[in-house]
């Protein structure tokens, strides 16, 4: 009823999709700009390019392991709370050692152990993810809020990844490891086994808890590099720094094309995504509209596209 | 014999778990007072009454964390309508009822119908529902003070005899039984709990899975509206941020009342009683200095808390049917 799970990669037939499947999503994203550039005043110049290309590297980023954890059929709300806690871990040690890479390496050590205790209520507890996942929203975000209030002025050296280059480095690195690792490696074909049909997973043998595991491990990490991009972007951390962003990170997943019952997903389908988010919400504020008026587009987007590809599913099913 | 076991294995558990935090905190002043439960009473019985329209939503096998962002939308339309446009608040009321219910109706339509999952449609509805919250006013919240009729629905009480209690606690009460009778006494109870066993089975037995479904989702965000009135009527305020962590504590109070998240069952008295449990640790970390944070975090654990007893509640019962 899902789909063909393990072996699906291998055809030629779902490749084909697949850039069908991107086709449509990069029209979209190249007719949004070209509206958002005629219509809107200062959106095209070079500096809100930048902060649009930016953007797309943090939600895009947080996506690329939130497109692991949908695929295995589970889903992270936290994402946005590990990267302003790990986040937080890092500006203090900045603050205190001025040192640059103890403090980074921190911050994505501390976001994979935050990502792992995703992992533990999920697999060990047996928490359904939305369940545990809103609770660490909350505990993670709450303990970053006490951590930090406000930390500016980082150093000097950590502020390149924050630029054009350094962020689009850093995304491009997520990216690469991400279309390798879901393509190209065991790894990857489990975490599609597991989401198409656990049972069946299960009896090919693949480690299925495991696998799932290491899903919102990963989806830790990817926060903890966005928050990287984020702090240096802003050269500041604060303990309620882009909250509510998993909206917009699983906005992107969802238009990206990646199946929230699981088992089929596309992390180049989230990066486009990402994209198309970070137009829509510069565009509009650009335009002067409502921060507020993003956060009910957000809404209509994913039902939008949620209900077209169930819509088309159906349709495939029954042809 | 099954059914003793049965209310050991989860009616008892919420008990036990409201009889810990009560003898937890049962040496802090003022904890007991009358004044502090009455206040408490009208609060929770908000939460109370999203929790009931929540277990019957879980019993189906879905979710629903949109409840909070209508409750939001509600209020802010009231004062949006009432107070910006002038309208009569009655009439203000039934328009954002209204509103309230064509979200559930997209929920409804869009998980029933379209067979999309209640965590993506409910995420997203709760993004919609909190945006036109703010977007009605640009986030301000407005005075509803001067409408003594309607404050009055929260701040009343009902004698009755011997005792008086307030009208938030009685229309809990009446949402309480209406339900109970709905979910034990009608076909639609029925068809709720046999498509949460197995939606599959329930289809092939002809139960109009759908239909069910979507009137679930309606009679919840419905609910939520409700709520969010009380929450107005209380605060004497229109705010867009009603109704903030309501998904949180509803959907705690119905799994520590011994709904299963898997769905198939709905304990409404449970319900009532991880509501009482809600309440109680709020007052006792209230009373105790803890700050809103904290709250908030330990709302997180006993969401986790409540998780874990069901996981070995079904461990336990699925067992006890082995040997």
């Amino acid at each position: 009823m899902k789909g063909n799970p393990a072996g699906a990669s291998s055809t030629s037939s779902p490749h084909r999709r697949a850039v069908l499947r991107e086709l449509p999503l990069l029209l979209l994203l190249a007719a949004l700009a070209a509206f958002f550039s005629l219509r809107v005043h200062g959106f095209s110049n070079a500096v809100n390019i930048g902060s649009i290309g930016r953007d797309t590297a943090i939600i895009g980023a947080m996506g690329i392991g939130m497109t692991f954890v949908v695929i295995t059929g589970g889903i992270d709300l936290s994402c946005a709370s590990i990267l302003a806690l790990s986040s937080s871990f890092m500006a203090i040690l900045m603050q205190r050692t001025g040192g640059i890479v103890f403090p980074v390496a921190v911050a994505l050590a501390s976001s994979v152990a935050l990502g792992a205790g995703n992992a533990f209520l999920v697999t060990v507890l047996e928490a359904p993810p939305i369940v545990a996942t809103l609770a660490t929203l909350s505990l993670y975000r709450v303990q970053a809020i006490q951590t930090v209030t406000l930390i500016s002025d980082l150093p000097a050296g950590f502020r390149a990844l924050g630029t054009g280059v350094g962020s689009f480095g850093l995304f491009a690195l997520a990216l690469a490891a991400g279309l390798a690792g879901l393509s190209r490696s065991s790894f990857g074909r489990h975490v599609l086994a597991v989401g198409g049909n656990l049972q069946a997973a299960r009896l090919a043998g693949v480690r299925v808890k495991r696998t799932i595991g290491w899903t919102y491990a990963i989806s830790g990490l990817c926060a903890g590099l966005a928050g990287l991009i984020a702090s240096a972007m802003l050269n500041s951390v604060q303990g309620n720094m882009l909250m509510g962003y998993e909206l917009d990170v699983i906005a992107a997943v969802v238009i990206g094309g990646t199946s929230i019952t699981g088992g089929r997903g596309s992390v180049l389908g989230t990066a486009a995504g990402a994209a198309i988010m970070a137009v829509l919400r510069n565009g509009l504020i650009v335009a002067g509209l409502d921060v507020y008026w993003y956060q009910a587009i957000i809404g209509v987007a994913i039902l939008v596209v949620g209900g077209a590809d169930k819509l088309a599913a159906r349709r495939m099913e029954a042809a | 014999m099954r059914l003793v076991r049965e209310i050991a294995k989860y009616r008892l558990g919420a008990v036990a778990v409201l009889i810990a935090v009560t003898i937890w905190f049962a040496r802090t002043p003022h904890f007991f007072e009358a004044e502090t439960l009455f206040g408490l009473t009208r609060q929770y019985a908000e939460i109370g009454i999203v929790a009931v329209g929540m277990t019957l939503v879980i019993a189906t096998g879905g979710i629903d964390i949109s409840v909070g962002g209508t409750a939001g939308m509600v209020s802010m339309l009231l004062g949006f309508l009432a107070v910006g446009h002038g309208w009569n608040i009655w009439a203000a009321l039934g328009a954002a009822m209204i509103c309230a219910l064509g979200i559930g109706a997209v929920n409804g339509f869009a998980i029933a119908r379209l067979g999309m999952e209640p965590v993506l449609v409910t995420l997203a509805t709760m993004s919609l529902t909190r945006g036109i919250a703010y977007v009605l006013t640009q986030g301000t919240s407005l005075s509803l003070y001067s409408y003594d009729s309607f404050r009055a629905i929260s701040s009343t009480d009902v004698a009755l005899p011997g005792v008086s209690v307030p009208t938030p606690a009685i229309i809990l009460l009446v949402t309480v039984a209406v339900a109970y009778v709905l979910l034990r006494q009608t076909v639609f109870g029925r068809q709720i709990l046999a498509l949460g066993q197995s939606e599959a089975a329930a289809k092939l037995a002809g139960i109009p899975v759908t239909r069910a479904k979507f009137q679930t989702y309606l009679l919840l965000s419905l609910l939520a509206g409700l709520a969010g009135a009380l929450i107005s009527s209380r605060s004497a305020t229109a705010f867009a941020d009603a109704g903030r962590n309501y998904e949180f504590e509803a959907i705690t109070a119905v799994v520590l009342g011994g709904t299963s998240l898997s769905g198939g069952e709905g304990s409404l008295i449970g319900t009532l009683i991880g509501v009482a449990t809600m309440a109680a640790l709020r007052n006792g970390l209230a009373l105790t200095g803890q700050s809103d944070l904290v709250r908030t975090q330990m709302l997180a654990v006993a969401l986790i808390a409540a998780v874990v007893i069901d996981n070995a509640r079904k461990k336990l019962i699925r067992g006890g049917s082995n040997t």
